[in-house]
């Protein structure tokens, strides 16, 4: 019933994009009214935060040197973002990437993804990092009926799917699910930290 | 710095609808996946979101998600636009100074149905260290059933603790193992909802320790 009633209201408000109501949608309205603010407020931070960040600059460069080999670790061996999958392992438990990428660098990180589908003739992986084409990242079977890719992403959050069967849009379930809903089903999200931007 | 006005806007999506022959400045990466009037509407809401300091990959990347699920062009544009409203709330409630992935898992709360001042909370639960996991966390366990005041509530209190991520994480893996097994929402949040001994308070020695206020005399109050 909720599902109805919000894939109504996309389909409304997007005719209302194409008519002359357009500037009646509040939210339109609040993203306009946000873009033509001028957004002028002084980025000049006082001097003690200089001070501070500069130091915490240097403190991020040492934590950068440490960090440097947990990220060929990382690299190396692949950080998992695993579908069903019995196996552990090395794997991250909860899909939530904690990956050690100075903010400075962006440094992409390898994360490899797994979903358990034995009966499946092809699998691809769907996501914001490959323009969510269905042909850029294919999954390979592996001997025990699962299937994986690994893919390098930078720090950020990601939305992702798996394609099942050129049809079946499957939500890894191991993941958190993406509470945007725009098309129908949900997606699943990965976020790659980079904590020293914090 | 120019930014569009908001007649100009209208005018030059209305022009991007009528007359999709002008359109020849869209992302690339639309190109061939969207019609050419939506592409184009798309790619002018992106840049001025951009030139308002919001992150513009997610609207194109929802555009793009909305080609490859073969959705109509009218939904396709109200998704965007709600992303790019969602965001602008975001920023206006946590700050310019926010990173990105902060702001989009801000965005994806709000589209959840947690109310911005819910992300005032989060904030100030947690005023060093990125929100975008307990954000993430939040849409999710609000997607799998559970009031999104109550989870607010309960994360907000597990932030305010000290509770990190890496225990977040694993509080709502827990809680969606339950629900998969058949647990009521609720009834997973309740059985592993974080205590104050499980917070990890004693792990966070970075964040600064108040020392209690000192009365006339010396001696500290209790």
């Amino acid at each position: 019933m909720k599902d109805d009633r919000a894939d109504d209201y996309f389909v409304r408000a997007g005719r209302s994009l194409r008519t002359s109501t357009y500037g009646s949608d509040a939210a339109i309205e609040r993203v306009l009214r946000a873009i033509n603010d001028e957004r002028s407020a002084p980025q000049i931070p006082a001097l003690s935060v200089v001070r501070s960040r500069s130091s915490r600059h240097i403190t991020r460069i040492a934590a950068a040197a440490i960090f440097a080999a947990g990220l060929g670790l990382g690299a190396t061996f692949g950080w998992r973002a695993h579908g069903d999958n019995p196996v552990r392992g090395n794997t991250v438990d909860a899909p939530m990437i904690s990956v050690p990428a100075p903010a400075q660098l962006a440094a992409p990180t390898t994360v490899l993804f797994t979903l358990a589908a034995s009966g499946a003739q092809q699998v691809s992986l769907v996501g914001e990092f490959n323009a969510w084409d269905a042909k850029a990242t294919p999954m390979h079977r592996t001997t025990n009926g699962e299937w994986q890719v690994r893919v390098l992403l930078k720090p950020g959050r990601h939305l992702y799917a798996f394609l099942v069967d050129s049809n079946g849009w499957v939500t890894d379930p191991h993941a958190p699910l993406s509470p945007e809903r725009w098309y129908g089903s949900r997606n699943s999200v990965l976020i790659v930290n980079r904590p020293l931007n914090q | 710095m120019t930014t569009l006005r908001s007649g100009q806007m209208f005018i030059v999506t209305v022009a991007a609808m009528l007359f999709p022959s002008l359109a020849t400045a869209q992302d690339s990466r639309l190109v061939g996946r969207l019609d050419s009037a939506t592409a184009l509407a798309v790619t002018h809401l992106a840049d001025s979101v951009r030139r308002a300091g919001l992150p513009s990959e997610p609207l194109i990347a929802a555009a793009l998600e909305g080609a490859t699920r073969h959705a109509e062009a009218d939904r396709i544009l109200a998704a965007v636009h709600a992303l790019a409203a969602a965001l602008d709330t975001a920023q206006r409630t946590l700050g310019k100074r926010s990173a990105d992935e902060e702001l989009v898992s801000a965005a994806g709360a709000l589209v959840a149905g947690v109310r911005p001042s819910a992300l005032q909370d989060f904030r100030l639960a947690r005023k060093r260290g990125s929100l975008a996991v307990p954000l993430v966390i939040v849409a999710d366990l609000v997607a799998r059933g559970i009031p999104s005041d109550t989870v607010v509530r309960v994360v907000a209190a597990a932030l305010r603790g000290g509770m990190d991520d890496e225990a977040l994480s694993a509080f709502r893996v827990s809680v969606g193992r339950d629900i998969s097994d058949g647990r009521s929402p609720l009834q997973a949040l309740q059985a592993h909802r974080p205590s104050a001994a499980r917070t990890g308070r004693s792990k966070l020695p970075r964040f600064p320790v108040l020392k209690p206020p000192v009365r006339r005399g010396g001696v500290p109050m209790r």
